[in-house]
């Protein structure tokens, strides 16, 4: 996520700060943790619902994409 | 069980916002949309194997068929054959799961017999139910952990919906190491066999980071379970008086 640019704190053209990562991130896993729909988390996490869909799919992708492949491994209950 | 290496299951993910294009597809047998997730767990709930792709139409038989678990297994790839497990003084190489009774009966799955009427049947389907519910159990510790997965999806495409679904899946694992110290699956993988790292590194990748350095106390050979298994009439059933095992009654 630190190699990501879209996950850093930006600065617009007006010179004003965009929102800050914890923000996003906090935004994406109340969407994945609590079910909610991309507008409902906006008012805590003051950020747009656009910008929530757009964190809530990086973050997936992040996660799925990052090489941590899920997948079976052995479970050995053998004595 | 001797030589179980989890419970495997199926579950529906329903989906409101599938597309026209794929409503035959997705169409399930409750006539809802919908996608199916396949997974193997232990007792943890942690998820061995996660596979999310098939549509609802397709029963778990049918998931079975599609998935890469059986794939492997049909290559004979898995279940690794360097292990073995001695069971009555048996010894077997062939580790497998749980199932219930939809599966087809092949050999790595151990499912309960249909009508269990000798007293050896019913315990073994007493403890074969004590080791799948947990499969069960998973489908209901994952929903109530995130949400999401409580909900009918709204997502239009199947990829979000694959890449939302593992998400979850592995977000689900790292919340099961960090509750947990003694984490079992670690012990369990460290004290396995024969098994090489880079196996258990397409696991551990991503959600294990290396969190089990400082607690490998009682991992230094295999077997795990042989001083620690669990007894009593609770969880295993009643004892069977030393004279009949295995008798009938």
């Amino acid at each position: 996520m630190y190699n990501e640019p879209w996950w850093k704190r930006s600065v617009n053209a007006t010179g004003r700060l965009q929102s800050h990562p914890i923000q996003k991130l906090v935004a994406a896993l109340r969407v994945l943790g609590y079910g909610e729909a991309y507008d409902r988390p906006d008012e805590y996490c003051r950020l747009s619902r656009s910008t929530i869909c757009e964190a809530t799919r990086r973050l997936t992708d992040l996660i799925v994409g990052s090489g941590s492949r899920l997948t079976y491994a052995v479970l050995s209950r053998t004595s | 069980m001797p030589g179980c290496i989890g419970a495997i299951d199926c579950a529906h993910w329903q989906w409101i916002k599938c597309p026209k294009a794929l409503a035959r597809q997705y169409h399930d047998r409750k006539g809802k949309r919908s996608a199916v997730i396949e997974s193997v767990c232990d007792e943890d709930t942690y998820i061995w194997h996660f596979f999310i792709l098939a549509p609802g139409s397709f029963n778990e038989k049918n998931v079975l068929a599609s998935s890469p678990l059986m794939l492997d297994v049909n290559a004979g790839v898995w279940p690794p054959p360097i292990l073995s497990y001695t069971l009555n003084g048996r010894t077997r190489r062939l580790l497998h799961y749980t199932a219930d009774q939809a599966y087809p009966r092949y050999h790595i799955f151990a499912m309960p017999h249909p009508a269990p009427n000798t007293r050896k049947l019913l315990v073994y389907n007493r403890l074969q139910e004590a080791v799948r519910k947990d499969a069960e159990r998973l489908y209901a510790v994952m929903p109530s952990r995130f949400n999401i997965v409580l909900h009918p999806t709204r997502f239009t495409t199947v990829e979000r919906m694959i890449n939302t679904g593992k998400t979850v899946a592995i977000l689900h694992n790292m919340a099961i190491e960090c509750t947990r110290t003694g984490f079992l699956a670690h012990h369990i993988m460290q004290g396995a066999p024969g098994i090489t790292a880079d196996r258990m590194g397409r696991q551990a990748d991503g959600n294990a980071s290396g969190r089990d350095d400082g607690r490998d106390e009682d991992a230094g050979g295999h077997g795990f379970f042989v001083n620690d298994w669990p007894r009593g009439p609770g969880v295993w059933g009643p004892p069977m008086p030393a004279g009949d095992q295995g008798r009938d009654p």
